[in-house]
């Protein structure tokens, strides 16, 4: 079994969303401990009800370096991910989709770490959940047009775990299209990646409306990409081409036909010249748009109302002394970022 | 032929304060052997002077959690070296290795407090550049004033420094180890070699790899708006503007500018110019690339620049951990070889000499005069 050297942290990133949860997690504690000497948990608190808050709370000093964030509104489970994430400091985050799965393969997912490897997923087999056949066709048919147009290959296998190294974290956290690399198995070239296929299926998905699947697949192509933006300001560029072509045709008929009703070529060119404008009005706007866009930082927005931690850290009374005799090896990390 | 209970190669911060440790611990006899003509007057003196509280480390928690420890302890014990009287500031860089809410997060892990910064303070970075800042509770140390504690604490405990010697010709027969003091044959029980950058250059091999840099650090006169107070900007782009109260000015470090060259083969060294303060080489590009993120500091004045080898793990170069190696020698029965690191780390170390002179059947029974 591989076992981290000290200097070696994994945080732990998981959505919390029923108590049964917690118990999970120990379970987990117990298999993780024997691989990571240096461990916290990051947990994200998404809508729970009071009852199990209390109990979440109450059960924290169970598991040393533990932090609940507790979020004021539910909110996307991948975006709850993303604000666990956003506050992990690990050298490794093992990023958890779902608690109430077997641990046994993590074993497997550690050993496949070695110098160069900067993200490991473990792929399970889809079992069908409890969404519509319309949300199941709408977003096969996304996912099919996502990939073809980012170059992603979005994971559409069951839920399991992942393990990023920092710099692929912080590489996810910081880039438009968050919310879909946490479910792609390819990061880009400069983070190579493994994958490990395990057999068993995985525990569905939370069901989710047609709708509320339509509005997130919104939100994501807008976080994604100017491309709606592009069309708009593509558009405006056309329609003024259009403009200034049609008042030269209005000009050039005036010239060659004399019987023209009164008044026409006035309006027409009014008209023409009037929309020339706004076009190019909206193609200016629409681009300085997307130079504001592209500009501005896209990081997280949200609240965490309450932070719960338990102070209590395995690290306790760990001296910061890398002492070494003829027995054991001298110290390597296995990664830097 | 003189015998000791130990031999501390090395009379540097670390070194001093194994020596009185060990006195402490009942050994007799312990000579601390220094090659220059002061103790103190290499790696102690020539470092950021920043007691670490574990800011800087928010990428691994055990070097900070070791700094957070020992912090209160350091100023407490070293209390004349002590500068509490700077306001230190941190700030967050876009596009850094860590965000502000995972700072904020470590942290508060520590329990190593964080405040929000003045109003002025906040005011003289560039917003675009630095996504956050804020104030810790952080303070540096006068070497001058260290050295002279470590001094009369070396000369309280009994502990005898030779200064301007040489050890040479390390060898074991039995438990006992003989090596000579410049031309004088000597043997000791123990030898700790905590000779920093040194550290394989004493005949004593030493497994894991270290990495030397040769580092400038720029001595600054600061700009007025930062009088008081030093800054640094982390992680990715990383540089620190901090006072320097043994020259009685400030320290600039930059991570690109700073290190000059490195090696970790000692055939590798490069040719060095002389160790001390001298004219600036990178000190105008550290200061370029500061005020980008701190517009004042065109307002600071180089002063010159300090020259030293900087000594660190090869394996933990490239993160954030900063362990001390402890290493016992292969070769010999009781040779230690100690990488210090962080200054107020030193607890940690002195902590796992008990059970080094304990299990040692050369033990000698307390000695009442030397606590």
């Amino acid at each position: 079994m591989v076992t981290l050297p000290l200097q070696e942290k994994v945080s732990i990133v998981a959505v919390l969303s029923d108590s049964a949860n917690f118990d999970a997690l120990l379970a987990l504690d117990t298999v993780l401990s024997p691989i990571a000497q240096n461990l916290d948990y990051v947990l994200i608190a998404n809508g729970l009800d009071e009852p199990t808050s209390r109990e979440l709370i109450k059960r924290i000093h169970e598991l040393p370096d533990t932090t609940i964030h507790f979020l004021p509104e539910t909110v996307d489970d991948d975006f709850a991910r993303l604000i666990a994430i956003d506050n992990a400091v690990g050298d490794w985050l093992l990023c958890i989709d779902d608690l109430n799965q077997s641990w046994d393969v993590l074993p497997q997912l550690f050993a496949a770490l070695e110098p160069g490897i900067d993200h490991v997923t473990v792929r399970t087999q889809r079992s069908i959940g409890k969404q519509s056949w319309l949300y199941r066709l709408l977003s096969n048919a996304y996912m099919r047009a996502y990939n073809k147009v980012t170059g992603l290959t979005i994971d559409r296998e069951g839920r399991g775990c992942k393990l990023y190294s920092r710099a692929a974290a912080q590489y996810i956290l910081h880039n438009r299209r968050a919310e879909m690399l946490l479910h792609s198995l390819n990061l880009g070239n400069f983070f190579p990646g493994k994958i490990i296929n395990d057999n068993r299926v995985a525990p569905p998905e939370n069901a989710r409306s047609t709708r509320e699947g339509l509005i997130k697949g919104w939100r994501i192509l807008m976080r994604s990409t100017t491309l709606p933006l592009r069309i708009v300001t593509s558009a405006a560029i056309a329609s003024c081409i259009f403009n200034a072509s049609y008042a030269i045709l209005v000009v050039v008929i005036h010239s060659i036909n004399s019987s023209v009703a009164p008044g026409w070529t006035t309006l027409s060119l009014q008209v023409s010249l009037m929309f020339f404008v706004i076009s190019l009005l909206l193609a200016l706007i629409g681009e300085y748009l997307v130079q504001i866009d592209r500009s501005v930082n896209h990081r997280l927005r949200y609240t965490i109302m309450r932070e719960v931690r338990n102070m209590h850290s395995r690290l306790d009374g760990k001296r910061n002394v890398w002492r070494t005799d003829a027995t054991q090896e001298p110290l390597t990390k296995i990664t830097g970022t | 032929m003189k015998h000791y209970d130990a031999l501390i190669i090395g009379g540097g911060f670390f070194g001093c304060m194994i020596a009185i440790a060990l006195r402490q611990q009942g050994l007799a006899r312990v000579v601390v052997a220094e090659r220059s003509n002061q103790i103190m007057r290499r790696a102690t003196q020539f470092n950021q002077a920043r007691i670490h509280r574990g800011y800087h480390y928010p990428r691994d928690s055990v070097t900070a959690r070791a700094s957070a420890r020992g912090y209160h302890r350091f100023i407490d014990d070293f209390r004349t070296a002590s500068r509490p009287d700077f306001i230190t500031h941190y700030g967050i860089a876009r596009n850094s290795k860590v965000t502000p809410s995972q700072f904020e997060h470590f942290c508060k892990s520590v329990g190593i407090p964080l405040s929000a910064p003045s109003l002025s303070m906040r005011r003289l970075v560039d917003s675009d550049l630095v996504q956050e800042v804020y104030q810790v509770e952080e303070c540096v140390f006068d070497c001058n004033r260290l050295m002279q504690d470590v001094r009369q604490r070396l000369q309280q405990a009994g502990v005898e420094v030779r200064l301007e010697t040489e050890v040479s010709g390390v060898s074991s027969k039995g438990a006992k180890h003989y090596f000579q003091l410049n031309n004088e044959q000597a043997s000791a029980d123990f030898v700790f070699n905590a000779t920093y950058a040194e550290i394989d250059r004493q005949g004593i091999a030493v497994r894991s790899k270290v990495k030397r840099e040769w580092v400038e650090v720029a001595l600054i006169k600061p700009p007025p708006d930062l009088a008081d107070s030093g800054i640094t900007i982390m992680d990715g782009p990383f540089f620190s503007v901090m006072p320097f109260p043994s020259r009685d000015c400030y320290s600039l470090t930059h991570v690109r500018y700073t290190p000059i060259a490195s090696w970790i083969d000692n055939k590798d060294a490069p040719a060095m110019g002389a160790f001390g303060i001298h004219k600036s080489i990178q000190a105008s590009a550290m200061q370029y690339d500061a005020m980008r993120y701190i517009p004042c500091m065109r307002q600071a004045e180089i002063l010159g620049s300090y020259y030293e080898i900087k000594a660190v793990l090869a394996a933990t170069d490239h993160s954030d951990a900063r362990p001390v190696l402890f290493e016992k020698s292969d070769d010999f029965p009781a040779v230690y070889s100690v990488l210090g690191s962080k200054i107020d780390n030193i607890y940690d170390v002195l902590e796992e000499l008990p059970e080094i002179v304990n299990r040692s059947s050369a033990v000698i029974p307390y000695y009442e005069g030397s606590r």
